[in-house]
């Protein structure tokens, strides 16, 4: 089973720490390095797809030092989520080595 | 606002989805488009957030979950629909997205009609829909006076009322309360500069049938409204805001207002403005008790108070009007009018009052872009209609394989609502910059203007214009679609001409109602233009360049007496003639076209009063200077001078008006006349100059009677008070506004307690009193320029089809002998043919509508023959060009090449 494109960013967002929304969209465009934009809808109905299928979950609500406002929900990954991400990557890897191999 | 938007579209989403992370949807956006800069960048963000959501949304509610069922769809009919909607919705953008140029110019075309109607349906909206900030706003009425030439059906020319008429009328029985207030000149001082602002002198029955209550505190009692009980204020929202800092703890404090202590009893809501501010930048900013001596009125004639009433339960405007009339009709019988003058008292409701002026623009403004609307439409109709009479034989095949007709018709309309919702989404967008830019022709005089915007009710007008719409200009291709003769389509081979006949005639009548609509538009744009340009060439009798005005008041307790008033102007006006850059300068009371000004009676020696009362003229006071600095014309005699004073001959200027009116064959400089009727006692005055007509309280009309006194002799020719309150005019050398601070220093120099106030150029007074004229003669000319441009794109449309589908038919003609040049001609000639039939139609309609526009329009007949012959030439010029392009390439047509289809 494959993950859609924008669940494996949340996921991959998510291994190394908790985050909130606005700073998955900051780490997922950082990487995209301008290529493309999240919005907000589509956000948060992967979010909450990936919570149905236990591959993340809600850690408490708290304030964003950085962020000066209301609270903020923060996600974090599952053990079930892990094994998702370690999943989808070996799926991945077979087509980025043949890819990079034809020097496409 | 922005999120406003999303959040209606993110409506859309399960309710699940949206109660749980609703709230964080918005706050993402709030930081994405914290970090956007400029409206331009902000729409973007916003219009990307909203197709995700679109988008996004429909995946969410069809998709599978786990249990693999549907989410909310259980009975398989709903299901079967619903799916076929998808299935339409899908083929729908994979077929609008195969052919691009269709797609963005049917899009463009309703993006541009919706928008513009959005734009000005929040117009509207704010100005005419929108509840007035009153209780029972249904109930108040204001009431007026009328006179023989007020004209009740347009409600022009009324009059105040007086403080015995109060009385009077307050026994009217339909009305449950009546009271009046009045405008008055008040000088904050304190701590702060001082500050002048308006200020609404009130009885307190006035806020009770406003019924607004205040943010803090209470009205005033009535009590406060006797001799002597004055001694309160209530502050209008933005003084206490910006001059006291909206401190919560201010009641019971005291503010120096006109150099006397006032205890503050109250605050208003930001919303409260009095019934006659709604277009005033200039508004009443507090509110003092106005003093009324029952026992000692002020005179019968006096008219000076505004009043408004509150309707008994029950009663109607009309029964107040004829009871208000009864009661005026008493006391003229008691003879405290002249029968002659028709004086009567009337009601009328609030909301007329404060929107009325501008009610028929707006309908006008909402119709014409109603009708550009509807030339999209039929734009749009007409591409899609090519689109299916192309696609027949796609029709026909997929009919054949067992689509039922319906199923193509259905699948068509839900094209056409796809195509009008992109054109929506983007016409929200194009009404946003709409806005904007009616923003910037900044219609100050257009009531309620600045509470313009885009909310809930405006975007969901949107929508269901934009649905509307839809079905509209897809209801015909529609059933087109599904009309044609199926072998007959798959026999005639790709050019599918099977029903092209009537099709073809389909939308030839579509072209000539879009030139019609064109043309209609066109014709009212032009009426407006060209009456906007009277306007602005109007000579109201005075020069507005260089010039430029300021307000000053002297309050009553540094300035005791008139010699002192006197003294402090003939002081300013020394100093300021010394001023440098300074070219003229004077001093006037009140002056043209910034407010009204009202009349004097007035009895001329040894000439017979007119049959109808007595003679009587708009009543200036002035200083020698103003005459000069205004470049008001001088007839005959002289201006005024400084030794104009009181103890030397009293004098006085008219205008041509009124000199004509008294003295029609002689010269007027030299006569003499008094203020006051036939019984008057005052001094007479001796006419030293006659000077030319300047229009005072309305540009559009010719001047009414004036006469002018110096303003040293005013107290002596009148008997009234000293003027305190001044407007200096100003003329410059060069530029009026390097002035203001020469002239600020000269009046600081000799009081620093005094504010200047209202300063201002005279071209923005000019301005400013033409901004509803401009307002609505720039939409329209929009307006008709963008029909203009759509009726083109619909005439090149419809031309270039026929050629195309006419060119074995070119091919023989020229193989057979005919130049080049004939085929020319045919095909442009087929286009005027065309929009002929749309001129005449559309000419006739704009004859008959042009009435509607007879109250907007200056100097011009609805009917102006320049208008009616320069348009439909403009239309004509328009069809050629839009023919030359495919008629040159049916000139260019290779006979072989075309005869090889065959």
């Amino acid at each position: 089973m494959s993950l859609k494109p924008l669940a494996y960013e949340v996921l991959l967002s998510l291994a190394s720490k908790e985050s909130h929304g606005w700073s998955l969209v900051k780490q997922i465009e950082r990487r995209a390095e301008g290529r493309y934009k999240v919005q907000p809808g589509s956000l948060y109905r992967t979010i909450q797809n990936l919570i149905r299928d236990d591959y993340i979950e809600e850690a408490e609500s708290r304030i964003d030092p950085d962020l000066d406002d209301e609270r903020r929900r923060y996600f974090r990954l599952t053990p079930n989520g892990r094994t998702a991400i370690r999943e989808e990557t070996e799926r991945l890897r077979p087509l980025i080595e043949m890819a990079t191999k034809l020097k496409i | 606002m922005y999120l406003t938007l999303f959040r209606i579209f993110a409506s859309l989403y399960p309710t699940d989805l949206r109660l749980e992370y609703g709230t964080e949807m918005e706050l993402l956006l709030s930081n994405r488009l914290g970090e956007a800069t400029g409206s331009v960048q902000r729409s973007r963000i916003l219009a990307l957030a909203i197709i995700d959501l679109i988008r996004d949304s429909t995946a969410a509610r069809f998709s599978r979950d786990p249990r693999g069922r549907y989410h909310h769809i259980h009975s398989n009919r709903a299901r079967t629909m619903i799916e076929n909607l998808l299935q339409d919705l899908r083929f729908s953008l994979r077929s609008l997205s195969k052919t691009p140029g269709f797609t963005a110019i049917a899009v463009t075309t309703l993006a541009l009609g919706i928008g513009a109607n959005t734009a000005i349906f929040s117009v509207v909206r704010s100005v005419l829909l929108r509840p007035l900030p009153y209780a029972n706003q249904d109930r108040i009425v204001s009431i007026w006076n009328a006179r023989d030439d007020t004209d009740l059906s347009t409600y022009s020319k009324p009059t105040w009322l007086s403080e015995p008429e109060l009385l009077d009328y307050r026994a009217a029985e339909a009305l449950q309360e009546v009271a009046v207030y009045d405008y008055g000149d008040a000088i904050i001082t304190g701590e702060q500069s001082p500050e002048r602002v308006t200020a609404g002198v009130l009885e307190a029955g006035v806020l009770r049938i406003l019924g607004v209550q205040p943010e803090l505190g209470r009205w005033f009692d009535d009590e406060e409204n006797l001799p002597g009980g004055n001694t309160s204020v209530i502050l209008g929202h933005s003084i206490w805001e910006n001059r006291l800092g909206a401190d919560r703890s201010i009641l019971g404090q005291s503010l120096i207002v006109n150099g006397r202590p006032r205890t503050i009893v109250g605050v208003m809501p930001a919303s409260f403005r009095l019934p006659t501010d709604f277009a005033d930048e200039n508004k009443a900013q507090l509110f003092i008790p106005i003093e009324l001596d029952r026992a000692d009125p002020a005179g019968r004639g006096s008219h000076y108070l505004y009043g408004i009433g509150l309707l008994a339960e029950g009663a109607s405007v009309d029964q107040a009007s004829a009871q208000l009339e009864s009661i005026t009709q008493r006391l003229t019988d008691e003879g405290h009018y002249n029968p002659e003058r028709g004086f009567r008292a009337f009601a009328m409701p609030i909301r007329r009052q404060i929107v009325g002026d501008v009610e028929p623009a707006m309908l006008i403004l909402l119709g014409a872009v109603g009708f550009v609307l509807l030339i999209a439409c039929t734009n749009v109709a007409n591409l899609l209609l090519a689109r299916t009479q192309a696609r027949s034989r796609e029709f026909a095949l997929r009919n054949a394989l067992g689509a039922s007709g319906g199923r193509i018709a259905a699948q068509q309309l839900v094209e056409s609502v796809v195509l009008a919702t992109f054109g929506g989404l983007l016409g929200m967008l194009v009404s946003i910059g709409g806005l904007n830019s009616i923003a910037a022709l900044n219609p100050q005089s257009i009531p309620r203007f600045n509470a313009v915007g885009v909310d809930g009710v405006v975007l969901g007008f949107t929508l269901v214009v934009s649905l509307l719409t839809g079905l509209l200009f897809g209801i015909v291709p529609a059933i087109n679609a599904v009309k044609p003769d199926l072998v007959a389509s798959l026999k005639e081979g790709t050019r599918g001409a099977g029903a092209s006949r009537g099709a073809d005639r389909l939308r030839k009548s579509l072209v000539i109602s879009q030139v019609a609509f064109a043309v209609l538009l066109t014709t009212g744009g032009a009426l407006m233009a060209r009456s906007f340009w009277k306007l602005m060439s109007t000579d109201a009798g005075f020069r507005t360049e260089r010039v430029m005005t300021m307000q000053l008041y002297l309050p009553s307790n540094d300035y005791q007496t008139g010699e002192q008033i006197t003294r402090f102007y003939r002081q300013l006006l020394d100093r300021l003639r010394a001023t440098p850059g300074m070219e003229n300068v004077g001093l006037a009371r009140n002056i043209p076209l910034n407010e009204e000004i009202g009349t004097w009676t007035i009895t001329a020696e040894d000439v017979t009063p007119p049959p109808s009362g007595n003679f009587s003229g708009e009543w200036q006071v002035i200083s020698a200077g103003y005459a000069e600095a205004m470049g008001v014309g001088l007839r005959s005699g002289r201006f005024f001078e400084d030794f104009d004073t009181e103890g030397q001959t009293p004098v006085a200027m008219v205008n041509a008006r009124l000199a004509e009116a008294i003295w029609p064959d002689e010269e007027a400089v030299g006569k003499r006349f008094r203020l006051g009727g036939q019984d008057s006692e005052r001094r007479l005055l001796t006419i030293v100059g006659v000077v030319e007509n300047v229009r005072h309280n309305d540009l559009t009309k010719s001047a009414e009677p004036k006469f002018y006194v110096p303003f040293e002799q005013w107290t002596g020719n009148s008997g009234s008070s000293a003027r305190r309150g001044m407007h200096v005019v100003a003329k410059a050398q060069t530029n009026p506004l390097a002035l203001v601070g020469a002239v600020r220093s000269e009046v600081n120099a000799l009081d620093s307690n005094l504010p200047l106030s209202q300063v201002q150029t005279y071209d923005d007074i000019r301005s400013r009193v033409m901004s509803e004229s401009r307002l609505v003669m720039a939409l329209l000319a929009g307006f008709a320029g963008l029909a203009l441009l759509i009726a083109a794109i619909g005439v090149y449309g419809v031309i270039s089809y026929s050629v195309v589908q006419r060119i074995p038919e070119i091919g023989v003609r020229l193989a057979l002998g005919a130049s080049a040049p004939a085929m020319l001609r045919m095909v442009i000639g087929q286009g005027l043919a065309v929009v002929a039939a749309g001129i005449v139609l559309g000419s006739v309609a704009a004859a008959a509508l042009g009435r509607t526009l007879t109250s907007m329009l200056y100097q011009v007949e609805p009917l102006d023959p320049v208008t009616f012959s320069v348009v439909p030439l403009l239309l004509l010029l328009v069809a050629i060009v839009a023919s030359v392009v495919p008629a040159v390439r049916a000139a260019g047509v290779d006979p072989m090449e075309a005869l090889r289809y065959e």
